[in-house]
Formats: C-alpha cells, structure tokens, sequence
C-alpha cells in the first residue's frame, strides 16, 4: 500500500485486468483509453443505480418514522417507484415559461448536472485501483468544480421569469457561499493533520492512525471539524432543516419551480448527488474512507488483510455511505425548517469563528509535534 | 502536446471566443454576465490541459465561483439599464454591425493564431520548454502546491499584499462610480421618462 502516487493511472485495476487479455499487439494506449471507457461505464451505472436506491431509502425511512408503510405497491416493497417517477417524468411534456431566457434556462440544467457528475472524478474506491481521475489536489478539485452550483442556480431562478424561482435563486447562493467557508476551514483543518489534498493520502493516512473523527492525537479536534463539516453539508445539499431556498410553502420549489419533465428529473437527480458527493467527502475527510477499521492498524496486524481487501473497502464505502442517507431521512423527517436569519447566523456567526478557531488549535499541535516546521523551506529542484 | 490534448485545446479555444464574443455583444446585462461565467470557466480547463491543477482549482473556485456569484448579484440587485445614455455609451457602439464583424475577425484571427503557438512552444511541461531557468522555475511552481506556495510566500511576498491593495482601490472606485448622479438631460428618453413618472408619483 502507498501513499499519492503522481503517475498512477486512472482506473490502474482494469488496466492491468484488460492488459493480462492482450494476445495480440495492441499499444498500451488503447488499452488504457479502453479501460477509462469501462471504469467510467461501471462507476458511472453504479452511481446511477444508487441514486435510484438512495430515495427509496430515504422515503422508507421517513414513512416508518411517520407512522406509514412508505412505497409499498411498485415491485418488492416498492422498491422500483423511483425508476416509475423517472419514467413519469420523462415521458411529461416539457414545458418553459413564457418570457423564459432560452440560454439562461438550458445553461442552469447543464451546469448543475455536469458539475455534480465532475465532482466524482477524484474519489478512490479501494487502494490505488479505481481512481477515475488522478489529481494531487482531489479535494480542493471538488471543491472549485462545486463552486459553479450557486450561480448556475441563480441563472436558473432569473432565466425561469418567476419571482418564486428568482428568489428561490438568491437564497440558494446566499446559503451556498455561507456554509462553503466553515466547509472549507474544516477541509483545511484536516489537510493540516493529514499533509496532503489527495485523498487517497488521506484515507492512507486514517489507516495508519485511526479515523479523523476520533483521534485522541488532535485533542479531539476532529469531532468539532467533523461536526461542522457535516452539518454544513447538509446545508450545501439544501436539505431539511436547511431547504429555504425551495420552502415548499412560501416559494413552490424554489430556483426549481419552473422546470418540468426531464429538466425536473436531473434537477433531482443532482440533489441526490449532491447528498452522495457530501456523504463521500464526510466519510473520506472524517470516517475512515475505505477503511473499515475505526483504530490505527498497521501491516503486522491481523486484520490487515481483511481491511485492505478491495471488495471489503468497495462495500465499506457503500454501507457508510447509506449509513448517511438513513440519517439525512431522519433528519428530514424530524427537524422543522430554520429561518434564513437563523440559518446565516450560524453559518456567519457561529460555525465560522469555531472552524477557524479549531484550524489553529489543529496547526499548534501539528507544529508542537514537529510535524511541520515553518521555518524549513522547502527545497525547489 | 498529444494530438489528442491539441484536439482539446482547439475545442477549448473555440469555445472561449465564442463566450467572448457574446458577452461583447448580447443585450441583457444578465446575459453577459452568464457568457461571461461560461468564458472564465473555459480558462480553468486551459490551465488544467497545461497540467497546472492548482491553477484550475484557484480560477474555478475564485472567478468560476466567488466572482460570479458577486457579479450575479450585483447585476441583479442593481437599478441597471441596458441603454442608460444615448449613443455613447460602449453597449450603443458594440450593437453596430461593422463593430461586431471586426470584434468576430479579432478573435479568428486569435483562434488561428493560438494553436500555433500551442503546437511550437507553449508547453507548461519543462523538458521541451523554451522557456530560461528563471522562468523555468516559475512555471514549474505551478505544478504542484507546495512549490506554488513557496513562490507565494518568498518571491512574490510584495506582490501579493500590492495587489490586494490595487483590488481594494479597484473596488472603492467602482463604488464612487456607481453611486455618482446622474443629470436628467444626460439619459436616453426611455429613462428620462421613466425618472420623470418617479418624480412626479412623490
């Protein structure tokens, strides 16, 4: 097992699976385009199908803790009544308000649902193997291509011509570009522990030393950031307690409103992708990633193999982040909506003086450890 | 660079004039500043295709991200007018035809020309670089983050703080500028009638 590693090719696994077929002499190039062609396929329809679980799920969750039964007629416990609303969806006519920016509107859809589908371009599913897109700065690259959402939703809500979706679109960028600074400080506090924006270093890294959330090493530093970082997470996804921007009851749907068949159905679609990136992130920053294992463990021990086997760390990123979901639906079926006051004064007031004040709590300890030393330069070959 | 990249960076280039071009030349402010969006986030890929990763996420986060949702706002909370002033403002010399088919020629010719130098000597990658060794070390900087942030923090440590200073005056004086007023008989009809109603309703 090794840390980032520059020149590891994206999807390694298949590449060397695909070269071990090769009878005849084809260039590496091929073979390599051929196994970007199939990593992307695989990872691509096992998102996809997730996102079609992740709802169900969540709706489930939320009829139990409401006393109903939740889909039930669709398939086997209702689970196919998310790929029927699909299918509804789809096949309705679609419409665009009169007076509707023609670009404004096509551009906010587009934005939206590329972004989100970027966004998964530098996560890890098991060691060094599947890797989509190999960057040195995986978080910091989520996190530009995440940026573009807030003023693709204010396209959208001005594009849509109705005042529900305009204001629906400012209380979106508002909320976004509140919570994206305690987000990032607590990313930052745990770049500073770690040393690396990669998070293949970072997972690598909670093998050796236990998960982020729970390191005794950081005075429990960990717990504040990662409870900041979760919770702002789930205002990034705009989700209840934290769904002003679409408050069904004052504003429709929000920068939403207007859009209907296909359009509404990949607005969706990213929502719960946007759930998926932030569960992702929650659990490569703060839960370990893939690794199973809450404690340091290293190679003499014997449940190192068990830890580092690429189908347990596949289905340990799985079940984490499920684990996510069932709490976003909980979440969603038991706390009430925050007003736009409350909710920019906690992100303002007071998570962005506590991140920032654990940030250098975190850098005091890492520099009173010698971990790092900022009177060393760094050396420039 | 690979045939491949250069494909890439051909399509990149087209797409960015052509962003260019409408944020020049499209009506509504809030068009322009949507195209505008587009064009800063089609540099980002540049950056990225020049393998400087850092470089793409600072232009996509900051300008992408943080610029653009200030941009939006501003042009949606501002009392704006797509013709404040008769004629001689550079909204009423831009809507000329003449004006738009030279601006279009300007940018061909940028996009005949960029790609050449692509293919001879832009290489941000420091083996075929043509580039001396200070300079050298300067791009290389861009590579990877900790280089980057030693060049911050020595090198460009005057810089830096300058620059802030220049910004901050930049946004000072576009506050003055903005809230500067207007006399009536400098406006277009549309806004003079529309003051004129406003006046009178008080």
């Amino acid at each position: 097992m090794s840390d980032y590693d520059p020149n590891q090719l994206p999807f390694n696994a298949l590449f060397e699976w695909l070269n071990s077929f090769k009878y005849i002499n084809i260039s590496d190039n091929v073979v390599g385009v051929l196994a970007v062609v199939l990593g992307t396929f695989l990872l691509g329809t096992y998102i996809l199908v997730n996102q079609l679980i992740a709802p169900w799920v969540e709706r489930k969750v939320m009829a139990r803790m409401q006393g109903r039964r939740g889909p039930v007629y669709v398939g086997k416990w209702g689970v196919l009544q998310i790929p029927a609303d699909l299918i509804k969806l789809l096949l309705k006519e679609d419409t665009r308000p009169i007076g509707a920016d023609r670009v404004g509107f096509f551009l906010a859809i587009l934005l939206t649902a590329v972004t989100s589908i970027l966004a998964f371009a530098p996560l890890p599913w098991g060691t060094n193997q599947l890797v989509p897109g190999n960057f040195s700065i995986g978080i910091l690259y989520i996190f530009a291509v995440f940026s573009i959402f807030p003023p693709a939703m204010m396209i959208g809500g001005w594009a849509s011509n109705s005042k529900y979706s305009l204001i629906g679109g400012f209380r979106s960028a508002g909320q976004l570009v509140a919570y994206e600074i305690p987000m990032f400080f607590s990313i930052l506090g745990v770049v500073v522990v770690t040393g690396s924006f990669s998070l293949i270093s970072i997972t690598e890294y909670q093998y050796a030393n236990g998960w982020n959330l729970i390191q005794h090493e950081t005075a429990f530093m960990g717990l504040v950031l990662g409870f900041i970082f979760f919770i702002s997470s789930v205002a990034e996804t705009e989700r209840v307690p934290f769904d002003i921007p679409e408050a069904e009851a004052e504003l429709v749907m929000g920068p939403r409103t207007e859009f209907a068949s296909w359009r509404y159905a990949l607005l969706m679609m990213t929502e719960y992708l946007h759930l998926f990136i932030n569960s992702l992130l929650f659990i490569y920053l703060f839960l370990g990633g893939y690794n199973p294992i809450p404690w340091a463990i290293d190679e003499s021990s014997a449940l190192w193999n068990f830890a580092t086997h690429p189908f347990v760390q596949f289905l340990t990123l799985t079940i984490k982040v499920y684990l996510l979901v069932v709490i976003a639906g909980w979440m969603r079926a038991a706390l009430a909506r925050l007003r736009i006051d409350q909710l920019l004064n906690l992100g303002w007031k007071y998570f962005l003086p506590v991140s920032l004040f654990a940030l250098m709590i975190l850098l005091g300890l890492t520099i009173m450890n010698g971990e790092i030393n900022p009177n060393e330069a760094l050396p420039l070959e | 660079m690979s045939v491949f990249l250069q494909f890439i960076f051909i399509t990149v280039a087209i797409f960015l004039i052509i962003t260019m071009y409408m944020t020049w030349t499209v009506e509504k402010t809030m068009q322009a500043s949507y195209w505008l969006i587009l064009f800063l986030v089609g540099i980002s890929i540049l950056f990225l295709i020049a393998n400087s990763e850092i470089m793409f996420a600072f232009q996509l986060s900051i300008y992408g991200g943080g610029i653009s949702v200030l941009l939006l706002f501003a042009a949606l909370l501002a009392q704006h007018d797509d013709y404040l002033f008769v004629g001689d403002s550079i909204f009423g010399k831009i809507q000329g035809l003449r004006t738009q088919i030279s601006v279009f020629l300007i940018l061909a010719i940028n996009l005949i020309l960029l790609p050449i130098l692509a293919i001879t000597n832009t290489n941000y990658n420091t083996e075929n670089s043509v580039l001396g060794d200070s300079e050298r070390t300067v791009s290389e900087a861009f590579l990877d983050t900790a280089r980057f942030s030693h060049q911050l923090w020595t090198e460009y440590s005057v810089v830096i703080p300058f620059l802030s200073l220049l910004l901050l005056t930049a946004l000072l004086g576009s506050i003055k500028l903005v809230i500067r007023e207007w006399e009536l008989e400098e406006l277009s009809d549309i806004m003079k009638m529309r003051y004129e109603t406003k006046e009178d309703a008080k």
